[in-house]
């Protein structure tokens, strides 16, 4: 087979890819039987229809045997199959050498050729249509013009049409005069101007309509020149019109048009309507010359004898003309019109054209066609003109023409002789069986029902020449093989895991991948699973044939079914249906199952067609779930509380191209667009849909799942803990005590816990004093008012610890608070044992972590051990110069009996200051009045404990030991001890003081003069006389 | 070292405790010196009192011998504690209080002298000085001798000038010359004790009055 030939011939003959009317052998070898056409007597189309099969219609109606007039309209969506049908029943009749006489019966079939108006004119010429010398030469001008002017001036022409017909329109049909003046005056503003000669604009559309081919995607509303969306102003055409325009333009769009769109919708079909019109006028004829068109070639026929059969494939083209063709063609003969032919019309017509023109047509009608989807749907339609056109393809161009030529056209089809050789689809017409290789059953009809417009132009187009094209040039040249491939129109096939899995993990490039995709999606039955001869349902031959045998596909589960995908019921996922499935029928659904449709086809569209994932918040949340709760934190030897928190912290999932806005830089878990994480995202999905692991396929999808878990596991967690990972504690916990057991010796806590149990309770569920004492040493003051300023991490430090100590050990789900608290002892008894080994001095393991994860608890911990260091020097020199105090006060070597000497002396002391009325202050006599024996015990054992801590102790023992304040309690007995020297060193000097001005008191001579004179008063009394 | 320091201390206080007591014996000596000086200079001038009124005869007897008994007995008891200088406050106030009982004995015994000489005088000179030309003279004599009365002279020489206003007052009366008329006297003295009436004025009485320019001092009144 030369299958560039076969390609070659499909361009040329069998699907013409130019829109030029094919050959008729190949019309004829190719066409399929219209069965269920809807006929209608009239124009109106309401009318209850009867249903024809096309060799009906064309023998009672286009075999005009009674010689009426007649107007047939042949109706149907764009692509339907009219103009096959109009074709059909023209190449029939022109070969019914029975019914058709070309003495008799002029025969004019007006075709569609590039869908234009410059098409539409060539070709009246060309079938001598145009018999009116002058208009023909016009009709040349115009068809010339259109090439021979530039696009703009051209699309001017057509603007300052519409312009000038709005201008003179003096009708009042629509618009009153004023108006259509207000019309013309806005229309001819150049701002206006500009925006309705826009590229896409209505000019451009006209223009194209007349000059260039159709659109490759045909649409109902593709024939309308001005839509009410052009009178939309955008906002910088909308002010350029309020600043600039003149005042009448400016008050017809800002008043009368802007904010109505029954306006829009009014002006848009007023200036439709002179669509016709302004052609006519660009091509210089006149209503009258297009109508004269028509009725002298009816008056000329006349007098030749003969009657007129025009078929017209789509009046659309004929817009120049429209409305002058209907009346020309369906003023019937006789009577006034004697002088003109009978006319059997056939003429072909969109409904959209139609109802835009139905009052035109609805009174000269006479019959409607409706080419219905019923007309040439249905599986086995479908089946069979794929296989006339296959065969019509493989056959050779002389067989066609053979065939043609001969007498059984009506029952027979052009002998191919090509059948693949082994077994493949194939479908009986007539008496023999023709192949659909390199098709099946199950792609003719689902690449038919992917079609977005479903018609039999788009399905050969689409369909039949996209796929043979690629068939053939693969099977030509055996290499860079690109079918099947999707055509633009199907976004995207998949597979359900784990089939997709299968095509996706086999060592195949990616192009063999999705060509093996698209092939068991569309050829197959959805599955990849091999027996003797097939592989998802598609023959192991015909794999090899494309260049995919070596794809094996996997272990087939369940029954064997037959080869070449003969069991596309059959579906990876039993319920519910996978979304993307053909033909699936819509059942009521629940709100649940709908939105669980929605996530499959959510996570197929972002991984076949790399879309944005949407419902990526839920994605995430059961990936975090999932993670959390399948690996074992704790005996991994990780604070399990610590993934929680980590999680709930946010940013913990990055699913690539998820509309969730996460940061991948701090995600733990980091899903990229692989098959992997598919079938991990549609595990979770269904496993949130069904509740359990019950569904169909669950154990892959488990082991998919826990196969990625297991192999992501330590990214997983070095994201989370870097390298803080222990075997018997938590190295992370081990710091958190640390911080939390230096901090509560600086703060001065007494930790006088009688086991390690003990400790790790105490360390674990008290906290910390909120403030600390003050000490002597300023450089532990100011490291206590540093750990006050940092509160904030001291406390999520003690919360860590207290919640990274407790057992997630059966939590299920989100955590519940509870009373009851379950801790991880062992490690934390681990921890404390490895601790107290290290003197809880862990600053060189500290330097051994390298990874950024709990970095803030690693520095935090470097740094106080860095002030401890400050602390303990300067505590260190203290305590020696308290010690050397001691030492001047008491003695070199201070004993309890030299201190029990002094305390009696301070006891004396007192008693003496109270002999000599000596006030003193009670505070300190108080210090000195306890038990002599307790109070020489104090001082003399803190001043031996001092110095045998420095002698002995390291560092941070030193500063368990300084935390009881031995320092300050010397301190303070050797201030009380100066106190009192310095106050007994006053008492002495004053009483010395005392002492030495206490000398003779009384002077002498006064005693003496006393004693003098009493002793003369005493003789004078003497000598005094009395009374008796 | 603090023992030895303290110890030192204890000892000094204790030295200074003792040196405070005697200091405080020795002020109250000499205070207890100053307040006998007081008593013995008061007995002294009281001494020289009673001898001058005994030497000016005023009187012969002052002091009972009770008086006199305390007086030296405090006296002798002040003389030998002053000279082992154990003089206290008791034994100083037992001799202010022997002087005071002295000084009442004078007092009381001036008192009766002095009311019996001065009254008299006092008493004719306050009736008759409006009849005198000197009013003023007699008047500030009247205020001197009742003062002498009422106030124990203090010293000798108060005494004294007792004793001359005594005989100024003598003498001013004398010189009046009405004791020789009886009517006149007798006049005299009804107006002294203010019961002269209109009746009292007898031809002779105004006589009298008009010969001596006294005629626009009487006045009468209801």
């Amino acid at each position: 087979m030369n299958w560039l030939e076969c390609s070659d011939r499909m361009d040329q003959y069998v699907i013409k890819k130019d829109g030029t009317a094919v050959d008729v052998e190949y019309f004829m070898a190719t066409h399929v039987p219209f069965r269920d056409l809807e006929f209608l007597e009239f124009g109106d189309s309401d009318a209850k229809p009867l249903h024809l099969n096309e060799e009906q219609i064309y023998d009672q109606y286009i075999v005009n045997r009674s010689n009426k007039h007649q107007m047939l309209i042949v109706r149907g969506t764009h692509g339907s199959g009219k103009s096959h049908l109009i074709c059909w029943l023209h190449n029939r009749f022109i070969s019914d050498p029975v019914n058709y006489n070309p003495e008799k019966e002029k025969v004019i079939f007006l075709r569609r050729l590039r869908n234009t108006v410059r098409g539409a004119v060539q070709q009246m010429i060309d079938e001598g249509v145009v018999r009116d010398q002058e208009l023909k030469e016009k009709f040349e001008k115009f068809t010339a013009s259109t090439q021979s002017q530039s696009e703009e001036e051209f699309k001017a022409t057509i603007y300052g049409e519409y312009a000038r017909k709005t201008q003179t329109d003096a009708t009042g049909e629509i618009f009153k005069p004023i108006v259509c003046k207000n019309i013309a005056a806005f229309l001819y503003d150049s701002r206006v101007q500009d925006y309705m000669m826009r590229e896409g604009g209505p000019i451009d559309r006209c223009y194209q309509k007349i000059t260039s081919g159709a659109t490759s995607v045909v649409t109902e509303t593709s024939d309308i020149i001005f839509t009410e969306e052009d009178f939309q102003f955008p906002r910088d055409v909308t002010r350029a019109i309020s600043k600039n325009s003149a005042e009448e333009v400016k008050s017809f769009y800002m008043n009368d048009l802007r904010d109505d769109e029954l306006m829009m919708k009014k002006l848009a079909d007023y200036l439709n309507h002179f669509t016709s019109g302004v052609i006519q006028g660009c091509a210089n004829i006149t209503s009258e010359n297009a109508r004269d068109l028509f009725v002298n070639l009816r008056r000329s026929l006349h007098r030749e004898g003969k009657n007129l059969t025009i078929f017209i494939e789509d009046f659309t083209s004929f817009s120049i003309v429209e409305s002058e063709l209907i009346t020309a063609l369906s003023v019937e003969n006789g009577g006034n019109y004697s002088d003109l032919c009978r006319v059997t019309s056939v003429i072909g017509i969109t409904d959209g054209y139609y109802g835009s023109f139905r009052d035109n047509f609805k009174t000269r009608v006479t019959k409607q066609i409706n080419v219905t989807e019923q007309s040439y749907g249905g599986e086995a339609f479908l089946l069979e003109m794929a296989a006339r056109y296959l065969n019509a393809i493989y056959a050779s161009r002389k067989a066609v023409t053979s065939w043609y030529q001969g007498k059984a056209v009506e029952d027979t089809l052009p002998l191919s002789q090509f059948q693949p050789d082994y077994d493949w689809d194939k479908v009986t017409i007539g008496k023999a069986a023709y192949t659909l290789y390199p098709f099946n059953r199950n792609s003719i009809l689902r690449l038919y029902d992917k079609l977005k417009v479903k018609t039999t132009r788009n399905f050969l187009t689409y369909v039949i020449q996209h796929f043979f094209e690629r068939f053939a040039d693969g099977m030509e040249y055996k290499d860079n093989w690109t079918f099947p491939e999707l055509p633009p129109y199907i976004e995207s096939v998949t597979l359900q895991p784990p089939y997709a899995d299968s095509v996706e993990g086999a060592p195949l490039p990616d192009s063999d991948k999705q060509r093996l995709k698209v092939l068991f999606k569309l050829w197959g039955d959805e599955t990849t699973e091999a027996d003797e001869t097939t592989i998802g349902g598609v023959s192991k031959l015909f794999l090899k044939d494309i260049g995919l045998d070596h794809f094996a596909g996997i272990e087939k589960v369940g029954e064997k079914h037959p080869g070449n995908g003969q069991n596309p019921e059959k579906k990876p996922q039993a319920k519910p249906s996978a979304p993307d499935t053909v033909n699936t029928p819509p059942p009521q659904i629940s709100k649940k199952e709908m939105t669980f449709r929605r996530k499959m086809q959510d996570i197929t569209a972002w991984f076949e067609e790399k879309k944005t994932l949407e419902y990526a918040s839920d994605y995430n949340k059961w990936v975090g779930d999932f993670v959390l709760q399948g690996i074992a934190w704790q005996d991994e030897g990780l604070p399990g509380d610590f993934a929680l928190q980590r999680r709930n912290s946010g940013n913990f999932v990055d699913i690539e191209d998820s509309k969730l806005d996460t940061s991948r830089d701090r995600a733990v878990i980091i899903m990229n667009r692989t098959s992997e994480s598919r079938t991990v995202l549609m595990g979770l999905t269904m496993l949130d849909f069904y509740g359990n692991w019950s569904f169909e396929n669950a154990a892959y999808y488990q082991m998919v799942m826990v196969g990625w878990l297991e192999k992501n596991k330590n990214a997983f967690i070095n994201r989370i803990f870097g390298d803080a990972v222990g075997s018997k504690e938590h190295p992370i916990l081990t710091w958190y005590l640390a911080a939390e057991y230096l901090q509560r010796l600086l703060y001065g806590e007494k930790i006088s816990a009688s086991s390690d149990f003990e400790l790790a309770k105490k360390l674990v569920l008290t906290k910390i004093p909120e403030k600390g004492e003050k000490h002597i040493n300023t450089s532990w003051n100011d490291v206590i008012t540093y750990l006050t300023n940092q509160s904030t991490i001291r406390t999520t430090m003690h919360t860590n610890l207290n919640s990274g100590s407790k057992t997630i050990m059966g939590i299920i789900g989100e955590r519940k608070s509870g009373d009851v608290r379950f801790f991880r002892t062992q490690e934390l008894l681990n921890s404390i044992v490895h601790l107290k080994k290290k003197h809880w001095d862990i600053r060189d393991e500290l330097a051994t972590y390298s990874s950024s994860q709990y970095k803030d608890v690693r520095d935090f911990l470097s740094q106080l051990y860095v002030k401890i260091d400050t602390v303990i020097n300067e505590e260190k020199k203290i305590a020696k110069t308290r010690l050397k105090s001691f030492q001047n006060k008491v003695g070199d070597e201070p004993t309890e009996e030299a201190y029990l000497d002094i305390i009696s002396q301070i006891s004396q002391f007192y008693v003496n200051c109270a002999t000599a009325h000596e006030s003193y202050k009670s505070e300190l006599k108080m210090k000195f009045e306890g038990t002599p024996d307790t109070l020489a015990k104090t001082a003399v054992g803190t001043y031996t404990n001092i110095k045998k801590a420095l002698a002995n102790y390291g560092e941070l023992d030193l500063l368990n030991f300084f935390s009881g304040k031995p320092v300050e309690t010397l301190d303070e007995i050797l201030n009380n001890l100066n106190a009192i020297e310095e106050f007994a060193s006053t008492l002495e000097e004053k009483h010395r003081k005392l002492i030495g001005d206490s000398g003779q008191l009384v002077d002498p001579f006064l005693v003496e003069a006393a004693l003098s004179k009493l002793e003369e008063l005493s003789n004078r009394l003497e000598a005094l006389e009395v009374a008796e | 070292m603090i023992l030895e320091k303290l110890q030192k201390v204890n000892s000094t206080l204790l030295d200074s405790v003792n040196a405070t007591s005697n200091k405080h014996a020795a002020e109250t000596f000499s205070i207890q010196l100053g307040m006998l000086n007081n008593s013995t200079t008061q007995l002294e001038q009281l001494l020289n009192l009673m001898e001058a009124m005994y030497e000016k005869g005023i009187t012969s007897r002052i002091v009972t011998a009770e008086i006199k008994q305390a007086l030296q007995s405090a006296v002798d008891s002040c003389g030998e504690k002053v000279n082992d200088h154990s003089l206290d406050s008791g034994t100083v106030t037992a001799l202010k209080h022997a002087v005071d009982l002295c000084k009442g004995a004078v007092a009381s015994i001036w008192k009766e002298v002095a009311d019996k000489q001065c009254t008299p005088i006092i008493e004719s000179l306050s009736s008759l000085k409006g009849l005198l030309a000197n009013k003023t003279a007699a008047e500030t004599l009247i205020d001197s001798l009742q003062k002498s009365k009422d106030n124990t002279p203090t010293s000798v020489s108060s005494l004294d000038t007792y004793l001359s206003n005594i005989e100024k007052g003598k003498k001013i009366i004398e010189e009046m010359h009405f004791d020789s008329d009886p009517e006149v006297k007798a006049f005299i003295g009804k107006v002294q004790a203010q019961r002269a009436t209109v009746s009292s004025l007898t031809p002779h009485i105004l006589e009298w009055l008009k010969d001596n320019n006294l005629t626009d001092k009487i006045r009468l009144r209801f």
